[in-house]
Order: C-alpha cells, then structure tokens, then sequence
C-alpha cells in the first residue's frame, strides 16, 4: 500500500473528542488468538481464521446475513489487513453505476442537468446576443417586455435552432432530437453554434432570438427529480395513468379523451384499483389474465384481460394539451411520452398473467407474447422503464432485464431470512426501485439492485 | 483445519432436493459452461455445507440458494473444470475489469499487469493435484457478484505480497542497521495506569462490531467518512452523526469506568487525556504487525 496516512483530514471535533488511549487500544486486539481455537476462532469463519474473498465480496455488496455481517465486522475491526482488502474489495464509483443495469447511451437523464444546462444554454446565448449586437440593445424595459419572463427553475426545455422559427409555432417534430441532444450534454453546441460565425449571426434580429426564446418556453415541461419515471413507462401506460389521476386528482390521462371507459373487471390493476378487482375476481374470463402492478400495493389478484392494456392505444399529442386544470407534473410527463411515441414504434407492454408467466406485447397491446425468465417461478409484479424491466414473484424472486427481456438475471434480494412472495415493483428510474412483499413491506433500492433498505 | 465450533458438528453435506437443484440448474444456464445437473447439484451441495448449519431447514437452504449468484458460480465452477465457452465468457466480461481492478490497488500499467495476470494463472489452474487442475475459481461460491470476488482476490494477492516485501525490507534494514532480530516495539500503553487501561478496553469492548469498525476505519485507517460509509452502504453523513456519537459515548464510557475504579471525576477526566507517545498510524508499520506478533497485555 502506497498511502500515507495522516491526520490532517480528521475533524477537530472528532479528534478532540476520541481519547488517544482509546485510540491506542483500538490497535490492540485483546485476547488474540495464537491458535485457530482461539477466541476469534470461535467468532472465526468456515476453515479459517479470517473471511474468504467470497465473504468480503458479500460483506461489501451487502448479500451477507445480519448475523454473519456482524461476525465480519467484528473481524474487520481487529483486522487491518482484512478492512484493506475489504477496501479494495469495493468496486469503482463508475464501475458500480454501470453495474446497475443502465444500458450504454442515454436512455434517462436527470432532470437536474437537463434543467441547468438547458438554463446555462439560454443565458448564453442570450449573452452572446446583448454582446454582439449592443445597438439593438435599446434598454432593460423594452427587452424584458420582449423576453418572456423566465420559467420556474426545472421548466426550460430547449427547442431546436431553426433557420427562422415562428415566435408562436409548436415545436417542430425536432424537439425530440434536440432533447436527446440536450441529455447528451451538446446544449452547448447551440452556443457553440450562435459562437461560430458572426456573419450568420447579424442574420438574425433580436426578434428572432426572442422568438426562439418563447419557442423554447412553449415546451415547458414540469419536471421533478422526484416524479416518479413509470409515467414514461409507455410500456403500461393506462396503469400509470390511472395512478397518476388518483394522485394528483387531474383530468390526466395516457389514453385518448373520447376513449371509453373500461368494461367492469377489466379496469387496470392500480393502487387504488386494487382492491376492487380484488372484488370482481369473480368475473374473471378464464384463461391468462393479465395484472401488472406498477404500484406499492399488492396487485397479485386480478381479473383483468390483456385488453386492459389494449384498452389504451397510444395517446395523441395534442388530446394531452387540453388538460383541465393546472398541468400537473403528470401531464408534462405525458406529453414528453406522446412525443417520444410519435418518433418511434410502440414501446412493450408487460405484463403478469394470472398462471405467473411474464408477458410482453410489441404492438400495443394487440398481442401477447410469454417471455421465459425462470423455470418454475410463479411471478406477481413486473415495472418496466424502456428496456429495464423488474419482474418479482414466489419465494422472494426478483429478476431483472436490461435488454427488454432477452435475458434475465436473478437479483439477491434479503428480507432478513423471509422469502415473502414480492407482489408489487415501482420503478422510478434505473437506479431507484421499491419492492413490496405479500406482508405489506416494502424494500427500496437506490444503485439498481445492488442494495436494499426497508422501508418504515 | 475449522476455526469455526459449528463445523466440526456439521454434517459433510446438506441435502438438496433434485427438483432445487434441477431448477437451479436451469436457472444457471450451467449446462452451457460443462455443468451437469450432477455436477451442479454438488457445487450447490457444497456451497450449502460451508455456509449453513445442519439445522437448516429447507426454507433457509432455499432461500440461501436463492440469493446465490447462481449464473456466475456456474461460470466460475465451468471455468475450473477447464470448459472452453466459460472462460470466453469469463474473459470477455471480466478480463478488462480485472485489470482495472488491479489497477485501483497497484498503480503502475506494469505493476498492475504483473498482479493480474498473477491472478490469471491461479484462476487457471496452472497447477495439478490428483490429475485435476487446481482453480482458484473453484472457491468461488456465489455469495457476492464474481467481479467483486475477484478485487478482493487481487487484494488479497497484493496484502500478502506487500507483507512479504515488507518483511524482506525491514529485515535488510536491521541486518544493516546492526540489529538483527530486533524486538517488536513494545505496546506504548504498558506504562499507562492499569485503570485507564481497563477502563478503555471495557468500554471499547462494549461497541457494537460495526461502531469498532467504523472507529478503526477512521482512526487507524485514516479513511475519510466517504469511504467509510461506501464499505458500509450508508451515506456520508450517517457516518459522521455515528463517529460523533460513538466518540462521545465512549468518552463517557471510560470516565464512568474511572470513577467505578475509585477515581474522582476531575482525576477520571485528566487520567483520559494522558499522551500516548508513539502513537503511530502508519499503515505500512501496521501491516508489518501481522496477527499475533503484536504485544498484548
């Protein structure tokens, strides 16, 4: 080990408060053992004095019991050489990213990035257009009237650099690409590009960056960290947005405005919902029915068919404009949605049949397809997010897709020695999950997977 | 050789039923890395028998079974018995990762080369016991992912050189230096009142496992609080509120101990302060104190 050690990055508080002879007896292990019957051979491990790698690798991804937990840090504690490779032990902080399923590419991007890029984008080029053009610059009172006053932090969404924009024309179909751009981090090449030539730039007045600048206030989106990323679920639409009516109380929804109502028993299985098919499981029409929980709640009975999901076409863009009401963070999320959908074909629609087997539709819904993850295991939750799909079912299984279901691997998921049956997965992102058991406990993870706390 | 009383009661194998292992087997995909159900059956037979006690039931060997890295043990237990698709498989996920792996303990492209291509010969088996290769892959048993067997394999790898480098250095130092053998430096806190002594080690031992970990991480180990909390899966801040809360009730512990043992509470608080000369964090020092050289009172 190359490191030297000091003490200089330890705080006054800390040093201060530590007695140096609790320091120095730290060092001491008392009672260590000369041989392997020792005290720590009591406390020892399978054949050995110290852990194995294989019980290092488990202690630093979290897979070990508790009790074998505490028997390794109580070693860890008395054992330089074991907290080094222990230390060692421990993936790399970009390595244990990659590790939770994220696909390579953007697939997600964080709305906290994309909301002060997008900001930092706007700024500047606005910047750039005072500095370059100082005689059109007639004063704060006429440009503020000009300008749009800017959006609440988290609502920019920057619309793509057209030749001349119409002040007040919807955002052209390129508003997704130049999204994807924007999570790509190339929201300074828009800058870059009002940088390059000035000549191009004299071509455009001040009205047109204006007019760029509400352009891009016209794809306001509402975003939040927090908002839950099932709403882009497009592969189970109608569950989310049910979900998201019983939440946030709008008339918002995935489906078509003029869509009819879904014929009792086969209304989509939803937090709220489920209690109720839970009730109509009488009526349920034979054969595979489908229920997919995206919620907390248990969703393992349902009655509905596949039609539940093929209930609900793809949404138009513009039914999702004329939302009632203030736009909820739901509605921002629909339209990103829409717009996405428009671009490419239906995303899969999963779901959970009635007999446990994991079921995917490619064309909206109109067909299913069963999907083999594991031999005889009856599953009773999936979520999906694009390709990253969860499904958990009997005895605790938990497995995980990142490629859309091609293949599957199985997640080590502790209740603490129970292998409750898992009926409900929420997907917030890749990285951010929660599970429910039969018993009603939910378990959330934050690195995809890799580790799990229960939830109060 | 078994440190561990539960062992010597433990049967040599647990019973797993064949419809567990077949599923399981299944579910590994061994098949396609030269695992018979068989074969596989025992892997899992074998794996049990380490972990659990003859008194598992059928739910925890279940379970257990369940959380076991099934896919990757079949890997490594294919790639042991030398099965050609499982070693494409290992070196295409693993081989750069294994080297940055080596590369985060040693760094140096040549250093961390020569670790893990060390490494490579031991995971083949370049040796022979019986006719059979011996793999280091064969003590692969599924409870953590293989990538991170594998760095703490490479750690391992490394202490142990680093350790044997050291001792020829210091060796050759005191052969140089005049001073053959010489003795260890005593323990600094000999000379301290019996007292502080007793009352220091009772209230350290009264620490939960994970509260003397994070103490020696931090203090013996001059680890920041971010790494700390990486170890334990928690974040920074919780380490912090938990150091602080360690370090006040330990400081509490001992003058409580001092005052049991007939001091005032103004001698117990000045008894506490007293300097511990040689006081030394240095880690390379440290681990030249390898288990059981070190002088204990």
């Amino acid at each position: 080990m190359a490191r030297s050690v000091t003490t200089a990055h330890l705080p006054n508080h800390f040093m201060a408060g530590l007695p140096k002879i609790a320091l120095a007896r730290l060092k001491v292990k008392p009672g260590a053992p000369k041989s392997s019957g020792g005290p720590e051979g009591q406390a020892g491990f399978p054949g050995a004095r110290h852990p194995d790698a294989n019980l290092l690798a488990a202690f630093v991804e979290k897979t070990l019991t508790e009790r074998e937990r505490t028997r390794v840090l109580h070693h860890l504690a008395q054992c330089a050489e074991c907290r080094e490779v222990a230390a060692f032990a421990l993936p790399a902080e970009a390595a244990a990213a990659e590790t939770t399923g994220v696909a390579a590419g953007w697939r997600w991007s964080p709305w906290l990035v994309l909301r002060w890029g997008a900001m930092a984008a706007v700024l500047g080029a606005l910047t750039v257009v005072v500095v370059l053009h100082p005689g059109m610059w007639k004063g704060p009172q006429e440009i503020s009237k000009k300008m749009p006053p800017q959006p609440p932090a988290g609502n920019i969404m920057i619309a793509p650099q057209t030749a001349s924009p119409s002040p007040l024309a919807p955002p052209p179909p390129q508003t997704a690409r130049a999204k994807a751009q924007v999570e790509a981090g190339e929201s300074a090449g828009e800058m870059a590009a009002m940088k390059k030539a000035p000549g191009q730039r004299e071509d455009l007045s001040l009205n047109d960056h204006v007019a760029r600048a509400q352009a891009k206030q016209q794809v306001t989106l509402m975003a939040s960290s927090r908002a839950p990323a099932t709403v882009r679920a497009e592969n189970i639409p109608t569950a989310n947005a049910e979900r998201e009516e019983s939440k946030e109380g709008n008339v918002l929804t995935l489906r078509p405005l003029s869509a009819p109502p879904l014929p009792p028993g086969s209304a989509v299985v939803t937090a709220a919902a489920s209690d109720e098919v839970a009730k109509a499981s009488g009526e349920s029409h034979g054969g595979p029915a489908a229920f997919g929980s995206v919620g907390g709640r248990a969703a393992g009975v349902g009655s509905a068919e596949d039609t539940a999901a093929k209930a609900a076409p793809p949404v138009p863009a513009r039914a999702t404009l004329r939302m009632a009401g203030p736009a909820p963070m739901g509605a921002a999320r629909a339209f990103r949605t829409d717009m996405e959908s428009e671009a490419r074909p239906p995303a899969a629609l999963w779901s959970v049949a009635s007999d446990g087997q994991v079921r995917r539709s490619t064309d909206g819904g109109k067909t299913f397809e069963q999907i083999p993850v594991a031999h005889a295991i009856k599953f009773r939750a999936i979520a999906a997010l694009g390709n990253d799909v969860w499904t958990g079912g009997a005895g605790g299984a938990l497995f995980h897709s990142v490629d859309g279901g091609a293949s599957w691997i199985r997640v080590a998921f502790n209740f603490g020695g129970n292998s409750e049956t898992i009926t409900g997965i929420q997907l917030r992102d890749p990285q951010h999950l929660t599970v429910t058991t039969a018993s009603g406990s939910q378990w959330a993870s934050e690195d995809g997977g890799q580790h799990w706390q229960k939830q109060p | 050789m078994s440190g561990n009383p539960e062992t010597a009661t433990r049967p040599a194998k647990i019973n797993i039923p064949d419809s567990v292992s077949t599923q399981f087997h299944h579910e590994a995909g061994a098949e396609k890395f030269g695992l018979t159900q068989q074969a596989f059956a025992g892997v899992l037979q074998e794996v049990v028998s380490k972990y659990l006690p003859a008194t598992a039931s059928p739910s925890e060997i279940l379970d257990f079974l369940t959380h076991l890295r099934l896919e990757e043990l079949a890997l490594a237990r294919g790639c042991a018995l030398g099965s050609e698709v499982a070693w494409e498989v290992f070196l295409t996920r693993y081989r750069e990762k294994l080297f940055s792996a080596a590369y985060s303990i040693v760094p140096g492209d040549a250093n961390a080369r020569e670790l893990a291509d060390s490494l490579y010969a031991d995971l083949y088996g370049t040796h022979t016991a019986q006719g059979q290769r011996i793999s280091k892959l064969n003590s692969f048993t599924g409870r953590g992912s293989l990538e991170g067997w594998l760095r703490a394999v490479l750690a391992q790898e490394y202490v142990n050189r680093f350790r044997r480098q050291q001792r020829l250095v210091s060796m050759e130092e005191q052969v140089e230096g005049g001073a053959q053998f010489e003795a260890e430096a005593p323990d600094p806190t000999q000379a301290i009142d019996a007292r502080l002594r007793e009352a220091t080690d009772q209230a350290l031992m009264s620490l939960a496992a994970e509260d003397k970990f994070i103490l020696a991480s931090y203090y013996l180990d001059g680890r920041t609080l971010a790494e700390v909390a990486r170890l334990l899966g928690v974040h920074e801040s919780t380490i912090s509120r938990k150091l602080e809360k360690i370090t006040a009730w330990t400081r509490k512990a001992i003058l409580s101990g001092l005052m049991k043992r007939g001091m005032s509470r103004k001698e117990a608080e000045q008894t506490m302060e007293v300097e511990v000369t040689e006081l030394s964090l240095d880690v390379r020092r440290r681990l030249m104190q390898e288990k059981g050289e070190q002088t204990v009172p």
